[in-house]
Formats: structure tokens, sequence, C-alpha cells
């Protein structure tokens, strides 16, 4: 009886002992992986840890964009800073809050920019604590590259201030311009003007972000000239010694309209044509080459196709094919009616018969280099897409060029110390949206190159509805002049230093070295140097000085404020070459370096003096 | 002395398993609490170790006691007990997780509810020692109703459930060996089976089917029989009327939760699914003695109390749990095997009792551990940290041993 009821009590007791063991077996060994997970997903949190941003420099290594760092709540984070303020606007763009590239550059090349995200895993007690010496390691962030683009920003500088001081003279609404290298296809300085500070990119007319030399859509007009002039040489369809009636100015059309010039040219040779912009000479010359190979040239001059610059939002113009030609499009073509185009395809057309009649693709970065050691990762090669002309024809266009400055319709620019060649246009834009030409609006425009013979610059200039004066030759060339005398009176970027002597004296803003010095002291010197000056951002020395928008022909300074390093030759023994930068700050433009590991040699040696752009030069030697 | 001259009659293999079941404990509450600052002598596994060596005092004090001591202060012992259990809960006891259940003497508390199971068990088993409870005559439960009934109603009031059903499952089981027979068991229990078929019409009618088939082969007088019915439909609607007109939205969530932690995952089911994981995570051999990251950094809650089986499991896997369940078992087969032993029916009952205490509190505690059961509270015996309940355990081993040591007189 007890042994029944004890045996029935122990059958109980197994059976439970048995579901006990069965689940045990459940959760630790047949799902023992999952709550394994679960576990440390609970206790190891994946921390990432963000790289630094690459910053942009221009090609002599002057920071464009850089990083700021501060303290954000507990963390140090950091933030996009455009030292140099508005300079370069269009072509730098700027970031979001979170440091995600949003415009131009920064939003094109924002992958390579970025870096690559590192992590670790923290593990965390059940209130959410870290706790110390418990990380796992994971990947450690790599650092954004560094972008070094074809831009020099003193150019840059001479273009924006010449673009500035003009387009207000001149009460038009916007004015753009290129210098570029035209063998090697490197913008040198792009500009729209105005511009915005990307530093605060809130609130900004979505124009004065658009950079117009990739994205504006007008009929060349009179540039066009150049393409037409080529096509007839190159093809030998038309002597140009050939003499070519005027026809008084005005010629009819097949269906009745006419072609005029703004004045009764008389007879000329295709140079005369040129140089005074004779649209009915050029009708007749384009006659000679006929639709097809006309077209032909057009396209292998770049026309209709986007010129594959690596700056987003270009358009690619728009060439009528053959076929759709009407009785008129040849003969309106050849002085650049009837086809689109934006300015900077107009600037490689003329590269073309820049430097000998190669179409090379524009660039704007010149290389991307590792951070940290200024080793070159990506080096951006000179590209040639085909030849399009003979040396020969070039030689033959650019002298027909300088005669448009020698006694043509831009003689107003000719220089007493440089040789400019060029042409000037007047055009109507074309409307993307609408799908035609604005007879209301009008764009000036001057590409030129210098010197004639053998340019090393071409630099395109154009303005957007100028209102006191209609005339290309009068409203872009003297803009275009502006920009390169200034680049060859640079004391220090000119291509020919030394060997100018400066005809126009720079004015009080151009004297005087700020960068280093406190405010006050900027403020101080700034009343010695009759110079109003303006601030930027905030620190205690100022980092970059450039000039800014002229008030009343009278020029003035802005200065950015900020810690950039000393303007003592910093001793940067035993450190690596980005912590030997940084210590540099706004002086390591000129560092030159050689070798690769840690700083063990430089000079000049610490505490010298730094004069800006002083050539600075670190040996690098890899730890023993 | 009798007791160094009948060491041979002491059971041996128990106190060996008991032993090593107080030594994993130790490690493990060790473990748990590792990370706690302050000096050892503050620390949880060294006042556990001194809980030990006080049960092993208690034990050597029973073993040196006549049977007839309990016997005779059975009553006197459960009126304490009971005084204590209205002392926490009218004048004030100190509060730990919202029940009020302990009583502070300056350096150490005590914890009523822990002395009530034995002084339950000791009036339980006097009283079955002597009477013979059956269906037939239902006057014979009035005695053990009260003395069931008034600790039992003390300690559900603290709150402290596990503890009340504590005395519900060893009343159930010392019945049964005191002669209850089953199907009587199982209408004794079936009003409280009707409370909870109401939720569900078909459970409740099948219920109350096999009431009527056992009734009807029980042959029990008329007005037992309708007795008991009528119980079981009072308390069935009853329940089906609190649950769908009293209670509110919230109260019968708090119920369903209590039952279901899952319904609640970062509430009360948090404890269940931490230590399901903290179990699970050990896998087959665990991580290893002190490395448990569940434990370490605070994910597991109560982890040296009622939690104690996961620390185990997520340091030593499923092949340390094995041992342990392993050990227990062998625990029970020992408590069995003494049972057999002839003896005085007082003090056989109060094996019996101590014996499901024991198994109670194992099946419960690692039923909840394991996401089983609702959590109750209920720690394991000889892992989890307590003082009171250290003691209560050793107390009742003590009464394991003190059968075959001197179980014939009294």
């Amino acid at each position: 009886m007890k042994t029944d009821r004890l045996n029935l009590l122990l059958i109980g007791v197994f059976v439970v002992w048995g579901i006990l063991l069965l689940r045990t077996f459940q959760i630790q060994v047949i799902e023992g992986s999952v709550y394994g997970n679960k576990a440390d997903d609970q206790s190891q949190r994946r921390v990432l840890w963000k790289p630094e941003r690459g910053s942009i420099v221009d090609r002599d290594g002057n920071f464009l964009a850089t990083n700021q760092p501060f303290w954000n709540k507990t963390e140090m984070a950091t933030r996009r800073l455009y030292p140099e303020g508005t300079l370069a606007c269009q072509l730098l763009g700027y970031t979001g809050r979170d440091g995600q590239g949003l415009q131009s550059l920064e939003y094109r090349f924002d992958e390579k920019l970025r870096g690559i995200d590192g992590w670790s895993y923290q593990t965390r007690d059940a209130t959410g604590h870290a706790i110390p010496g418990m990380e796992r390691s994971g990947r450690a962030p790599t650092p954004g590259l560094q972008m070094v683009l074809t831009i020099q920003r003193d150019y840059q500088e001479i273009m924006e201030n010449a673009l500035a001081k003009k387009i207000t003279e001149l009460n038009a609404d916007r004015g753009s311009a290129l210098l570029m290298d035209p063998t090697t296809g490197e913008i040198l300085a792009m500009a729209s003007w105005p511009g915005f500070d990307p530093n605060k990119p809130i609130n900004v007319k979505g124009s004065f972000i658009r950079n117009d030399l990739i994205s504006l859509v007008f009929e060349p007009g009179s540039t066009f000239k150049a393409i037409t002039a080529s096509a007839a040489l190159e093809e030998h369809s038309i002597d140009p010694k050939e003499l070519i009636n005027g026809e008084g100015g005005k010629m009819a059309l097949p269906n009745g309209e006419f072609i005029r010039d703004s004045e009764d040219h008389g007879i000329m040779d295709m140079t005369g044509a040129m140089a005074m912009s004779s649209n009915i000479a050029f009708a007749k010359i384009s006659k000679t080459v006929g639709k097809d190979k006309f077209y032909r040239y057009a396209r292998k001059f770049g026309f209709g196709n986007p010129t594959m610059v690596e700056i987003p939002g270009e358009e690619s113009g728009f060439l009528k094919p053959v076929d759709k030609w009407s009785d008129r499009t040849l003969i309106t073509m050849a002085f650049g009616h009837e086809i689109s185009s934006t300015p900077l395809q107009i600037a490689m057309a003329y590269a073309t018969i820049a430097n000998g009649g190669e179409l090379v693709e524009p660039r704007i970065v010149k290389e991307w280099r590792n951070p940290n050691t200024g080793e070159v990762v990506q080096k951006i090669e000179r590209k040639v897409i085909r030849r399009v002309i003979s040396q020969e024809t070039a030689s033959q266009v650019r002298t027909m060029l300088r005669a448009v400055v020698q006694n043509g319709t831009a003689q107003n620019i000719k220089s007493n110390f440089l040789d400019f060649a060029g042409k000037t246009g007047t055009a109507e834009k074309y409307d993307v949206v609408k799908k035609k030409y604005d007879k209301e609006s009008n764009i000036s425009s001057f590409v030129g190159m210098v010197p004639a013979s053998n340019p090393k610059f071409i630099c395109m200039v154009v303005v957007d509805q100028p209102r006191t004066i209609h005339f290309g030759g009068s409203t872009a060339a003297p803009i275009f002049k502006e920009i390169m005398e200034r680049v060859y009176l640079h004391p220090r970027v000119s291509p020919q230093q030394f060997k100018l002597t400066q005809v126009q004296g720079f004015s009080a803003c151009e004297a005087g070295q700020y960068i280093g010095l406190s405010q006050s002291s900027a403020v101080a010197l700034s009343k010695q140097n009759d110079c109003p000056v303006a601030f930027l951002g905030d620190g205690p020395q100022v980092v970059a000085q450039r000039l800014g928008g002229s008030d009343n022909h009278k020029s003035s300074l802005v200065l950015t404020l900020g810690q950039m390093g000393s303007r003592q030759m910093p001793n940067l023994q035993g450190l690596s070459l980005r912590d030997a930068l940084d210590a540099l700050g706004s002086a390591r433009a000129g560092v030159q370096v050689a070798g690769k590991g840690w700083v063990t040699e430089q000079n000049p040696l610490p505490n010298t003096p730094l004069v800006r752009g002083q050539a600075l030069h670190l040996v690098l030697k890899e730890k023993s | 002395m009798r007791l160094v001259k009948d060491t041979h009659r002491l059971d041996w293999s128990l106190i060996g398993i008991v032993l090593l079941l107080t030594f994993i404990g130790l490690a493990m509450v060790y473990s748990a609490t590792a990370h706690d600052p302050g000096p050892w002598y503050k620390s949880f596994w060294f006042r556990q170790g001194l809980h030990f060596a006080i049960g092993i005092v208690l034990i050597v004090g029973i073993l040196i006691s006549k049977p007839r001591f309990w016997y005779n202060i059975a009553y006197p012992f459960f009126g304490l007990t009971v005084l204590s259990l209205m002392f926490v809960l009218f004048v004030g006891g100190e509060e730990s997780h919202g029940a009020g259940r302990w009583i502070g003497f300056g350096f150490f508390h005590v914890q009523p509810s822990e002395f009530a199971k034995i002084g339950y068990l000791l009036v339980l088993s006097r009283y079955l020692s002597g009477a013979k409870v059956s269906l037939e005559r239902p006057l014979s439960f009035v005695i053990p109703g009260i003395l069931f009934a008034v600790p039992f109603l003390l300690v559900l009031k603290q709150p402290n459930l596990s503890t009340a059903l504590v005395f519900s499952a060893t009343t159930l089981v010392c019945f049964y060996w005191g002669g209850l027979r089953l199907p009587d068991l199982f209408l004794l229990l079936t009003p409280v089976f009707s409370v909870i078929a109401a939720m569900n019409q078909i459970a409740w009618g099948a219920l109350m089917g096999s009431v009527l088939l056992v009734l009807w082969k029980r042959k029990l007088p008329m007005y037992i029989s309708v007795a008991i019915l009528a119980l079981n439909i009072g308390a069935g609607f009853a329940s089906y009327m609190v649950w769908n007109t009293v209670l509110e939205e919230h109260q019968r969530s708090r119920i369903l939760t209590f039952v279901d932690p899952m319904r609640d995952p970062k509430g009360a089911g948090y404890q269940v699914i931490q230590s399901e994981v903290t179990i699970g995570s050990g896998g087959l051999i665990g991580k290893g003695f002190g490395s448990g990251s569940q434990t370490n950094l605070a994910f597991l809650p109560e982890e040296h109390t009622d939690f104690i089986f996961a620390v185990l499991g997520e340091q030593f896997g499923f092949v340390g749990c094995a041992i342990v369940l392993l050990l227990f078992f062998l625990l029970v087969m020992r408590a069995v095997s003494i049972c057999q032993v002839h003896g005085h029916p007082f003090i056989t009952t109060m094996v019996v009792g101590s014996s499901t205490i024991l198994i109670f509190h194992v099946v419960v505690n690692v039923a909840m551990a394991l996401g089983m059961a609702p959590v109750t509270g209920l720690p394991l015996p000889f892992l989890s940290y307590g003082g009171s309940f250290v003691m209560t355990t050793m107390i009742l081993v003590g009464f394991l041993l003190l059968l075959r040591l001197k179980g014939e007189e009294i």
C-alpha cells in the first residue's frame, strides 16, 4: 500500500524531471546558438567610428575644404570648414549636417571623401553602460582621401574678384568664367558670380549654387565662327586668302529671311571676316564645307556631347542631326545659331585650337592623396579624346583669332604686354524648359587664349544679361583681359615671374599679410593700409585672406578666423606627415615631402618665422 | 551518545548529495556576486557559507533530538510562526520587492514564511498521524482545513503566492500519504480547476463531465456528491462573473501576464526572457566558471536568489544543469528510500512532507528559470542565496535523516 503510493509519487517526479531535462536540452543544446546570439545582441553594441572627411586642396596644397574639430556633448566631432569662404563655392559644393556631400564635388566624390566607417564592439551592461576594457576590436576607420584639384586658388581669387567687380559694373544678372590649361585640359579656375558661402549654405538662391560653365545652355553665336573656319581650313574647302564679298551687310536666305552684319564690311578674306565677325562671310564659308562635313566637325569639336567633366550637373547642349536641318541651318550655324552649347563646350573647342588640334577632356581633379602619408593614390592623367584638326589649321585659326584682338571686334582689350587671341560672341539664351530661344535674354561671351602663338591659358567669360552694353566685345572681353593681366602680374603664381613690369598698381588691399594675426592686429593693419576688412568664422587668428567684393570701386578684404597653426615653423621632429601638416596649418600649402614615415629633417628649422607661400621641405623616414 | 553509536544508520549518501549541492550552490552564489564591491566578509558567498554552517548545526541538533520533542512542540511552534506571519502582515515587516516578508533583528533578518513551512509540516504530520481524512467523512477535513487555511491566507496576503502553493502541495501529498484516495484527491481539487476552466466553456464542460464520472464511480453519499458538484458549478460561475464583470481590463491583463509573462517582454516577461537567454547561451558545456556575460553584465535579475539555476546554466551549460538535476533526482530517490523505512506515522509523514517541500521548490524554481512556469519567486534548495531558506532546507534534510536514525520511537 505505502510502496504503491510511493511508486506513484516517484513516477510523477520522474516524469517532471524528464520534462525539465528535455527543456534544458532544448534551449541549451538545440537552440543554444540562438540564445547565444540574443545574449551577444544585448550586451555587444557595434559602435561606428566616423572617419575624417578628406580635405580638398588646390593644386598647390592650399586648403579649400577641411574639417574643424569641436565638442559635441561628450564626443569629439568635426564639422566641414571652407576656410576660403565663398572661394570656388560652386565647384566645392557643401556638406549636410551629417557631413555627407550635398552639392558639386563634395557630392560627386562623396564616397571617396567620406572614407570608410570603422567599428568596434563595446560590451554594455543591462543599464547600457559601456564596460571599459571589454571592447572587442573591429575595424579602424579609413579616413577619406584628400582631393587635389587642378584649381589654383590665386587664379580663382583673381577670377572671382574680376567677375564681382565687372558684373556689378555691368549690372548683369550673372557672370561666369573659366581658366584652363588648353594642353592638359586642367581647369585652373572656374567661377560664377554671385556665389555663396558654403560654410552657411542655408537659404541660398539656387542660381547662386549653379555652376553656369557647365549648366548654362545658350547659342554660342559668333564664337562658333572659329569652328566654321577650322572646318573650312582643314577641308581646304576655301583658300583663306580668297576674298569674300560682304554683300553690303545684308544677305537674303532662300526662305526670304535676311542675315545681317553689324555694318558693311566690304570685301574681306577669312581673317578679316573673323576680325570683323562677319556673319555673311561665314555663311558663305560654311556652304563651301557642306552640310555633312560641317556637322561632323561640330561633333568632332565636342558639340552635342557632354565634356564628361567630373562636376555634377553638366548639360550636353544640342546639335541638330543633319537630317533635321532646314535650308538655313548650314548658313546660320556658321555663326553659331541653331546650335546650343555650354560655355565649357566652347572652351574645350577653343582649347583644341589652342593646343594644336587635339580635343582633350577637361579635368577638375588632379589627384587623390592618402591623407596620412601624402602618397598619391590616384592620378588623373591627361586624356586626349581625338585629334580634330591639324597643327597647321590650328595655327592658322589662332592667327585669325589674334586679328580679332589686334584690329577687330575686341580691339578694346589689346594689352600692352600680353598677346591675346580670342573671339567675342553675343547670343540668345536657350530656355531648356520651354525648348526655345529667349528673344529677351542676352548672353555676351568671350573666349580667348594667351599667348596667341603658343597658348598657356584658355579663358572663357560669359556675362548673362548685361544691361549697360550689349555687345560681346564690350562686356565679356574686358573681364577676360582683367583676369589674364592679373594672372600674369601676380607676384607669385604668374607664369612669367619677374619678367613683367607691373603696369597697374595693386589696390590697398592687395598689400599686407594678415594670416596669422589676431583679430585686433588685423584690424590695426587694415587701418594702416586703409583697406576695410570683414571677418568670417571664429578663432584666435586669421587663417585665410582674400579680396572681397568691391564697394564703390574700393576693394575690401575678407579674413577667415580660425586656428590653423602658427606662423612660426613648428618643431615637427618625429611627427607623422599628417600630424606635421596639422601643426603647420595654413602654412602647409608649400610643403614638399620626401620619403615615408616620420619627420626626421625639416627646413626651415623650428621657430623660424614663416612667410606665406614659402617652400617647406620635410624629409620622412620609417622608424627603424 | 546515541548519535555517535548509530552513525552507521545515518544516510551517508544523502549527506553526500546535500554537501555536493551545497558546494555547487556556494560556487554559484560566489560567481553570481563576485562583481559586487565590498570586503569578503560582507559578500554573499561568505554569508551563505555561514547560513550553511548554522544549518549543519541545526541538523546535528535535530539528530540529537527525539521525535517526541517535535511532536510536542508542533502546535506551539506552529502558533509562533502564525503569530510572526501576522506580525509582518499587520504590524509591518521590512519590504522586499513590494512584499512585506521580513522581520529584522538588528544584524539579521528572518523570513517568517520560511519557518511557517516547518510549523505547518509539524502540525499537519501530528494531525495526520492520529486521524485519517476521507471524503466519506467531510468533517475530517475541518481541522486540517483550518490548520492549512490560516498560514495559507496569511502568506497569500503578503503577497507570497509561491509559499502558499508550497502549503497546498504539502497538504495534498501528505493527505495522499495519509490514505486519501486518488479520486478523492481529484475531487478535492476540482473547485480550483473549475475556477481556471471557467475561462473556456468547453474546458469547463469537460471538467464537469469528468467530475460526474468520478462521482459516479466513487459512489460517495449523495449529499457529498451534490455538494461537490454545487461547489464546482458555484466556483466556475463565480470565476466567470468575476473575470468578465468585476475585473477591470488592466487587472485581467495582470493575471494573464502572470500566467504568460511573454505577453509583456519589457516588464514581467523581462526576467523570464533573460533567464532563458542566460541558460540557452550557456550551450552544451557553458561559458566557464565566472565567465557568464549575462550574469556579470547584470542582464539576469535576482541572479543569486531566484535565478541561480540560470547562473549555473550559463557557466556550465547543459552538462552542469543535467548534473545538478541528477543530484536532485538522487536526493528524491534517497527520500523515497527513506520513506519505505518503517516508522511512526508522525515521523514518516514529516519525511514525506519534507521531501514534497524540497521537490516542489526544485520543480517550480527550475521550471520558472526555463520559462515554463510563472515567476513566483520560489528559491532553489541548496543553490539559492537566503538565510531563512537555507535553514529551512537544512531542517527538512534533518527530518529526512532523523527517520532512519530513530523513526520507530515516539
